[in-house]
């Protein structure tokens, strides 16, 4: 296979676009791609600080990497879910990216704005994990950017990301949702910071492919608490349509973006307002995240903040000692 | 051999990290995150050493050494395979 660019020996073929690549012009294309969609979506401007939301996987950091080459003053916000070796490895990773390319990197650590870490919280609240998790980190995305003067949060979320959410909230019919998802999420209250994915009319294998390519190391291994997730599953479904039409992922995506979202729009009017307690905008009295952490404490028997690594409940050992298990099972 | 899960990431682990295989012949295609690995014996194009795994070629990158490899090139009997998934997360941020 070749280049459609120089006609040198490929090392990408993008079926969705009936091209390939060898790595400088993928390279090449990739980040054009990623800066045209920042362009035309209108997601920021050049003067803006932006907060890059960095987990150490392939998406984030090959965004940052786009973004910091590009001249953009991007800082990095890594969130310590505390997910035991995952959380380290993955920290690590992130720090090591922000060494090498001086960048700044700020690190928040869930279990001292939560009560405990991510493993815990699922114990607590017998929320579903990956529920929980979302929560807290859109919470302290928006804290943490508005408390550091950032007016934009970016997120790495990719097309397979938004195509298998999209996928999920249309299987529910789930009208909050489905109009809820948008690759910009304004500012639509003082205390919300702009929320946007420019990665969302990319692919994940291009941003594997990104990555590799341009040596970045990145945690491969999952986050345990993801395996046999309703969304991989979803993701799963909609690889094996792209595998017989290739496209197909981004048609669903995309189209509904162009032609279906504003249906659901109309219906979704959400008043927002100040919490009570913490200050962070809520439709209710109190915000849903000050409600988790709540939770957290009344079921850990403390209305203080946990340190860092509480203990465990006695309920919660057995499962905990399994997550940490599985969590290990990847640690070098 | 056991079944192939393209969701779960392999590569990218560090030297001396643990490194399982699957086997069926000489050329060796690895996941190192996930424990298994496939010997494969004669050359075949990826795209049908993907097909006999029952792997879609979407979900994983092919690598061989610091090379990534398209559907169409020829894998050959002593070559190192790796077959790196792409497919990550499980909540939304």
């Amino acid at each position: 296979m070749k280049c459609r660019k120089c006609g040198g020996r490929a090392v990408l073929e993008l079926r969705r676009h009936n091209t390939a690549f060898c790595a400088e012009d993928f390279l090449a294309f990739f980040r054009r791609h990623t800066l045209e969609t920042i362009r035309r979506w209108k997601m920021f401007t050049r003067d803006e600080p932006l907060l890059v939301a960095v987990s150490g996987g392939k998406d984030s950091l090959a965004l940052w990497d786009v973004l910091l080459d590009a001249g953009y003053a991007a800082a990095g916000l890594y969130l310590d879910l505390g997910i035991f070796d995952y959380s380290r490895e993955s920290k690590a990773k992130c720090q090591a990216f922000a060494g090498e390319r001086g960048a700044r990197l700020l690190v928040v650590s869930v279990a001292e704005e939560v009560g405990a870490g991510i493993p815990h919280v699922r114990e607590a609240t017998r929320r579903p994990t990956c529920s929980a998790c979302g929560l807290s980190k859109r919470y302290i995305m928006n804290k943490t950017a508005l408390e550091g003067g950032f007016t934009v949060v970016v997120t790495g979320h990719n097309l397979d990301d938004e195509a298998a959410t999209l996928l999920g909230s249309t299987l529910r019919w789930d009208e909050s949702s489905l109009a809820r998802q948008t690759p910009v999420l304004e500012a639509t209250h003082p205390k919300l910071v702009r929320r946007v994915k420019p990665l969302f009319r990319t692919s994940e294998r291009e941003t594997a492919a990104y990555a590799f390519l341009r040596g970045i190391d990145y945690i491969v291994a999952e986050c345990p608490f993801a395996r046999g997730a309703t969304s991989i599953t979803h993701k799963e479904l909609l690889n094996r349509l792209e595998d017989v039409s290739p496209g197909s992922k981004a048609m669903f995506f995309l189209n509904y973006l162009d032609r279906a979202r504003h249906l659901f729009l109309a219906r979704e009017q959400a008043d927002l307002r100040e919490c009570g307690r913490c200050g962070q905008t809520t439709t209710g009295e109190v915000c849903a995240f000050c409600k988790l952490a709540d939770q957290v404490r009344r079921a850990r028997g403390s209305e203080a903040p946990a340190a860092t690594e509480p203990a465990d409940p006695p309920a919660a050992r057995g499962l905990i000692a399994d997550l940490r298990a599985a969590s290990e099972i990847h640690a070098p | 051999m056991g079944s192939f899960d393209p969701r779960r990431p392999g590569g990218a682990a560090p030297p001396g990290r643990a490194t399982f295989w699957y086997s069926l012949g000489s050329m060796r295609v690895v996941l190192r995150n996930q424990g298994r690995e496939v010997e494969i014996s004669g050359r075949r194009r990826v795209k049908e050493l993907l097909a006999e795994l029952g792997v879609l070629p979407e979900t994983v990158l092919v690598i061989r050494g610091r090379e990534l490899l398209t559907i169409d090139e020829v894998a050959r009997e002593d070559d190192v395979i790796e077959l790196r998934p792409v497919i990550s997360g499980g909540g939304a941020a």
